[in-house]
């Protein structure tokens, strides 16, 4: 993923290159550059910690799980330590709810036992988001922006807490 | 309106006969346990008809691998249990003739790169209940869906575990109904699969001009450079004439999502 030098205007943009360090892998990278990629908006929510680049540029054909992979890299989260990715859907809310309506994107984590929450207004909140999230892992970004991207941005929330149902 | 019931029933009612063989190598006893036969529905998911699998055949493994995560492969291939187990098959069948469907159960040596890790059907539970909600975001902007109660949920979800037609139907007709005064959906939810995963896309089920989309049209839109695609789907291969807007109120899985296999 290439990253956007955001420390003004956040127009600027980087490459989100292959994070493992693998020298070939970059070597490809920089050899297919018209290879397609899609931009991406990684906003934080809750108490997430702030990533210094917010907008990157990744191959449409990366999956999900990838994405994930490298933010925990990039925020050195220790593996006991959650991360949930949300797409943003700006859709009329119904009446009893007033927090934006988000689709449980994906969402890492060791999995273990989770509790489900119960009895939260909104009733899907009894489904918890750490279990969906996993097996969205291999979603690509290309059909996400396809999907649900708003005015040609695909802007993806996270947070390390479960910010909505 | 999804009203070809009897179409609706068919889908439903869709079985496949599959031939469960331990992998020989961790079988601990000296003899090799018979093969386990289970007729199982397409539109389910393996996790919810493999208990009986995993009891059979723990008896054959030896005592330190029991907690170990029952896994299933094909072919090579192990399978992904958050697909419909119709759709697995779809995906690897090249002859319909391949009956029963053989596939070999495993204890050992989780491939955690390539599937990811079941450990309660609260999980399946989880990931189905997204898929739906997903399908309603496309179809109604989310408002059936969230609109339902908690009870309505499990409904759906005990109607697909427990395969009670009536149960699930009695309330998916909601999430199938087109939204206030129009006769179709927002979007068409829909996953066309290729060898290397799927591709999703916003597909409306009528044309600028209001004239009905047909499976025809979708195909031509996911897959502008190819000619003569065909997709394979509850083990048929639908007609490209085939409205889009019919297909998904009847052609759709439980999550509701149409899972088009392309051949």
């Amino acid at each position: 993923m290439s990253e956007g030098n955001q420390s003004n205007d956040g127009n600027n943009c980087e490459s989100l290159n292959s994070t493992s360090g693998d020298s070939n892998e970059n070597a490809k990278g920089a050899d297919k550059g018209d290879k397609e990629k899609i931009d991406i908006y990684l906003r934080p929510t809750g108490n997430a910690p702030i990533m210094k680049h917010k907008k990157w540029s990744v191959e449409a054909d990366k999956p999900i799980g990838w994405i994930i992979d490298f933010m925990r890299k990039y925020l050195k989260l220790d593996a006991q330590e959650r991360l949930f990715l949300y797409i943003n859907q700006t859709f009329a809310p119904s009446p009893d709810q007033t927090k934006p309506r988000i689709i449980v994107l994906q969402a890492l984590a060791v999995l273990k036992q989770i509790p489900m929450i119960q009895g939260e207004k909104n009733p899907i909140c009894h489904h918890h988001p750490m279990n969906l999230v996993m097996m969205l892992n291999n979603q690509i970004v290309r059909n996400l922006y396809d999907c649900y991207n708003t005015e040609g941005k695909l802007v993806l929330h996270y947070c390390n807490s479960q910010a909505w149902g | 309106m999804a009203n070809d019931r009897e179409v609706l029933r068919e889908i439903w009612e869709g079985k496949l006969p599959i031939c469960f063989t331990l992998n020989p190598d961790e079988v601990s006893e000296i003899q090799q346990p018979d093969p386990f036969y289970l007729m199982v529905p397409r539109l389910s998911y393996f996790p919810l008809v493999t208990d009986k699998v995993k009891k059979y055949f723990l008896k054959f493994i030896s005592n330190e691998k029991e907690d170990q995560e029952m896994w299933l492969e094909y072919d090579g291939q192990p399978l992904k249990w958050h697909f419909p187990i119709g759709v697995l098959f779809d995906l690897f069948m090249v002859a319909q003739d391949e009956l029963p469907w053989n596939i070999t159960v495993h204890f050992e040596k989780f491939p955690a790169q390539q599937i990811f890790r079941f450990n309660n059907k609260e999980a399946m539970e989880s990931f189905f209940m997204a898929c739906l909600k997903e399908a309603d975001v496309l179809k109604h902007r989310g408002v059936v869906i969230n609109g339902m109660q908690k009870k309505d949920h499990n409904q759906l979800w005990l109607g697909l575990q427990n395969d009670k037609f009536d149960q699930f139907w009695a309330v998916n007709r909601k999430l199938m109904e087109a939204p206030g005064d129009q006769d179709h959906f927002r979007y068409i939810p829909f996953r066309c699969y290729l060898e290397d995963g799927y591709r999703q896309k916003l597909i409306k089920p009528v044309t600028e001009e209001g004239q009905k989309k047909t499976l025809n049209h979708l195909l031509q839109e996911v897959f502008p450079n190819k000619t003569d695609v065909k997709v394979r789907t509850h083990g048929i291969v639908p007609a490209l004439n085939t409205p889009l807007q019919w297909m998904s109120e009847h052609l759709s899985y439980p999550d509701n999502f149409l899972h088009l296999c392309v051949m």
